[in-house]
C-alpha cells in the first residue's frame, strides 16, 4: 500500500516537474546544414528566454520522421511547433494531425501547399533574394558566358522559386548561356560531383549560380580541385562558411536569408498567440527580405545576420 | 472575406488547368485518340470541377496549391490593373518630403497611409510615392535605363528611376493594400504577380512615353507615381514608377527651382 502510494507520488512529482515549463517544439532538417542550425539555435534560445523549454528534433527531410517526430510532440504536450517542414505536399498531413490535438505549427523558412492549417508561414522573399543573387552573377561575369545552374530539392518550393528568380533575370541578357541545369538536392557532396562531371564535359564554364550556399560550396571545392578558380560562384543563404570563402576571394557572393532572426520571430509569434489564448494578429503568410552579400559587406555577417 | 474567397476560387481554377493538361497528355502518350480523348476531356473537366468542390467544401479556411500550378498572373493583372491597382496607389501615394521626413523620424504611424511593410511589421516599408524633381543623370544601360532625379532641390539626386526592361524588387505587389500573400498557393505564384505587375507598369508607362523618348529627359522636370523600398542600404530609393510623364510648369515650380546650378552635374551619393 505505501510502496504504491509513493509510486503514485513519484509519478505525480514527475509529471508536475515536466510542466512547471511549457514546451515548444522545434522541428528542423538536419544540423549538417548551417542554415537549420542557426534555426534551431534561433528558436530554441528566444523559447527559453521567454520562459519555454525546447525540444529541438531533427527530421533529415524525411517526411514519414517528421510525422513521427509530430507525433512525439503532440505525446509531450508541446504548446507549439516551430517546423522547417520536410517537403511542401508532404507536411500539409503533419501540421494538420498537429493542428487536430490542439497544437499550433509556426513554420519557417518552408512552405506547406496549404493555407489555414498552419498559424504562420514565415518565409524569406526568396524571390526578391534571387533577382538579387542573379543581378550580381550577371554583373561578375560582365553580362556573357556559359553558366550552370545548381537546383534544390525539388519537393521544396523555395528551390523552384529561386530557379524563377534567378532565371526572370538571366535570362533577360541575350549573352548568357545556361549549359545545364542540375538538381544536387541542396547537397555539397551532391554538388562536388555533379560539378567535376559538368567540368570535364564543357571546359568554357564561366560561372556556377546555385540555389544555396551548401552546394556553392561543393561547387566551389570542386572548381578548386580542377584548378579552375577563374569561374564566379554565386550561392544563396548566407552561411558563415560562404563569407569565409568571400572575404579570401573565392565564392564571389550569396544572398542572406535572416534565418536567426526568422526563427526567433516564429517563437514569439508563438509566444503571443499561446498567451492570447490562441488568437493571432499577423497574417499566416509572412515574407522576409533578402539581402545581397558580397566582398563588401561579407565581413558584417555572422550566423545568419548583418551587423548594422 | 469575399475578396479572399474569390482569390481562392481563382487558385482552385488555376490549379486545376495543368492537371487536365496532364490527364490529357497521358491519354495522348497511351497513343489513344478520338472518343477516348473526349472521354479524357470530360474526364479532366470533372476532376477540375471535383477539385474546386472539395476545396469550397472544406469550408475551413484551408485551401491547397500544388507548386506545379501554372497560374496566368498576366490575366489576373490586367483584370484588376484599372479596376484595383491604380486606384489603390492614385488614393495612398504620399509625397517625398513627407515619406523622407517620417522615414527619418521612423513615423509609422506617418508611413502607414502609404504603404506596408513585409516580415511582421519589422521589415522595409514599402511605399507609394508621388513626386516631382529635375532629372539630373540618365543611364542608358541595355538591360536597365535609369533616370537619376533631384526632389528636393538641393542639386544632388535623391531617387532613381528604374526603367527596365530589367525591373528589380517586388515593392509595387507589396505596396498593393488588398495583395495578401496568405492568399496565394505559394510563393512562386506570388513571385509571377510580382513580375507581372512590373512588366504591366512599365508597358504602361512605354504606351505615352517611349524609352527613346525618356533617355533624353536629361535636365527635364518630371512627375511621377510609384513605388519603392525605403531600406535601399546605400543606394538612391529606387522608385518603379506607374505613372510618369514631363511635369507641367506649375508643378515644376513647386518642387524644382530652375535655378540649381549644380543640378546635372554627377550621379551624387545619398
Amino acid at each position: 500500500m505505501t510502496k504504491a502510494l509513493a509510486a503514485i507520488a513519484l509519478t505525480f512529482g514527475a509529471w508536475h516537474s515536466a510542466s512547471a515549463a511549457d514546451l515548444i517544439a522545434v522541428i528542423t532538417p538536419s544540423h549538417d546544414n548551417p542554415f537549420f542550425k542557426a534555426e534551431a539555435e534561433g528558436a530554441s534560445q528566444r523559447a527559453k528566454a521567454l520562459g519555454y523549454e525546447a525540444l529541438v528534433l531533427v527530421h533529415d527531410d524525411d517526411a514519414n520522421k517528421q510525422s513521427q517526430l509530430i507525433d512525439t510532440a503532440i505525446a509531450r504536450k508541446a504548446k507549439a511547433i516551430i517546423l522547417d517542414n520536410a517537403g511542401a505536399e508532404a507536411s500539409v498531413a503533419a501540421v494538420r494531425k498537429a493542428k487536430e490535438a490542439g497544437i499550433p505549427s509556426f513554420l519557417i523558412d518552408r512552405e506547406i501547399s496549404a493555407t489555414g492549417v498552419a498559424v504562420a508561414q514565415i518565409v524569406s522573399n526568396n524571390y526578391q533574394g534571387a533577382q538579387l543573387g542573379a543581378e550580381e552573377f550577371v554583373k561578375l561575369m560582365g553580362g556573357k558566358g556559359d553558366y550552370v545552374e545548381l537546383v534544390g530539392r525539388e519537393s521544396d518550393t523555395n528551390a523552384g522559386v529561386r530557379s524563377k528568380g534567378y532565371h526572370d533575370v538571366i535570362d533577360k541578357h541575350k549573352g548568357m548561356k545556361m549549359l545545364a541545369r542540375q538538381s544536387t538536392n541542396w547537397s555539397q557532396p551532391e554538388a562536388f560531383k555533379k560539378m567535376e562531371s559538368i567540368l570535364q564535359a564543357n571546359p568554357g564554364l564561366k560561372g556556377v549560380i546555385a540555389g544555396n550556399d551548401t552546394m556553392a560550396m561543393g561547387a566551389w571545392a570542386a572548381l578548386v580541385a580542377a584548378k579552375r578558380t577563374d569561374v564566379v560562384v554565386v550561392g544563396f543563404d548566407g552561411s558563415n562558411d560562404v563569407r569565409d570563402s568571400i572575404t579570401k576571394g573565392g565564392i564571389k557572393a550569396t544572398v542572406l536569408q535572416p534565418a536567426f532572426r526568422q526563427a526567433e520571430l516564429a517563437v514569439e509569434q508563438a509566444d503571443k498567440y499561446i498567451k492570447a489564448g490562441g488568437k493571432t494578429t499577423m497574417p499566416e503568410k509572412q515574407l522576409m527580405d533578402c539581402v545581397l552579400i558580397n566582398a563588401k559587406n561579407a565581413s558584417k555577417l555572422e550566423t545568419f545576420a548583418l551587423a548594422k | 472575406m469575399t475578396a479572399i474567397s474569390s482569390r481562392r476560387a481563382l487558385m482552385a481554377e488555376r490549379s486545376a488547368r495543368p492537371r487536365a493538361r496532364a490527364a490529357l497528355g497521358h491519354i495522348r502518350q497511351v497513343g489513344q485518340i478520338g472518343l477516348l480523348g473526349l472521354c479524357g476531356l470530360s474526364l479532366a473537366v470533372a476532376l477540375a470541377g471535383c477539385r474546386i468542390e472539395r476545396r469550397d467544401a472544406a469550408g475551413i479556411g484551408e485551401a491547397t496549391g500544388s507548386a506545379q500550378a501554372e497560374p496566368d498572373a498576366g490575366a489576373e493583372v490586367t483584370a484588376m490593373w484599372t479596376t484595383k491597382v491604380l486606384p489603390d496607389l492614385q488614393r495612398r501615394a504620399g509625397d517625398m518630403a513627407d515619406l523622407r521626413q517620417a522615414l527619418a523620424a521612423k513615423a509609422d504611424d506617418q508611413l502607414a497611409p502609404h504603404g506596408q511593410r513585409n516580415q511582421g511589421g519589422e521589415g522595409p516599408w514599402n511605399l507609394v510615392v508621388k513626386l516631382t524633381g529635375k532629372v539630373t543623370q540618365v543611364d542608358n544601360d541595355e538591360m536597365a535605363l535609369t533616370l537619376d532625379m533631384d526632389t528636393d532641390g538641393d542639386g544632388r539626386a535623391d531617387v532613381q528611376v528604374q526603367l527596365g526592361p530589367l525591373l528589380k524588387g517586388t515593392a509595387l505587389r507589396d505596396s498593393l493594400s488588398f495583395i495578401k500573400f496568405s492568399d496565394f498557393p505559394d510563393q512562386i505564384a506570388y513571385a509571377q504577380l510580382a513580375s507581372a505587375l512590373n512588366e504591366r507598369a512599365l508597358s504602361d508607362i512605354h504606351k505615352t512615353q517611349p524609352r527613346e523618348r525618356i533617355a533624353a529627359w536629361k535636365g527635364q522636370t518630371i512627375t511621377l507615381t510609384g513605388v519603392f523600398v525605403a531600406d535601399n542600404g546605400d543606394e538612391l530609393p529606387l522608385v518603379l514608377p506607374v505613372t510618369l510623364a514631363p511635369a507641367t510648369a506649375s508643378a515644376a515650380a513647386v518642387t524644382a527651382p530652375a535655378t540649381h546650378a549644380a543640378a546635372g552635374q554627377s550621379k551624387a551619393s545619398p
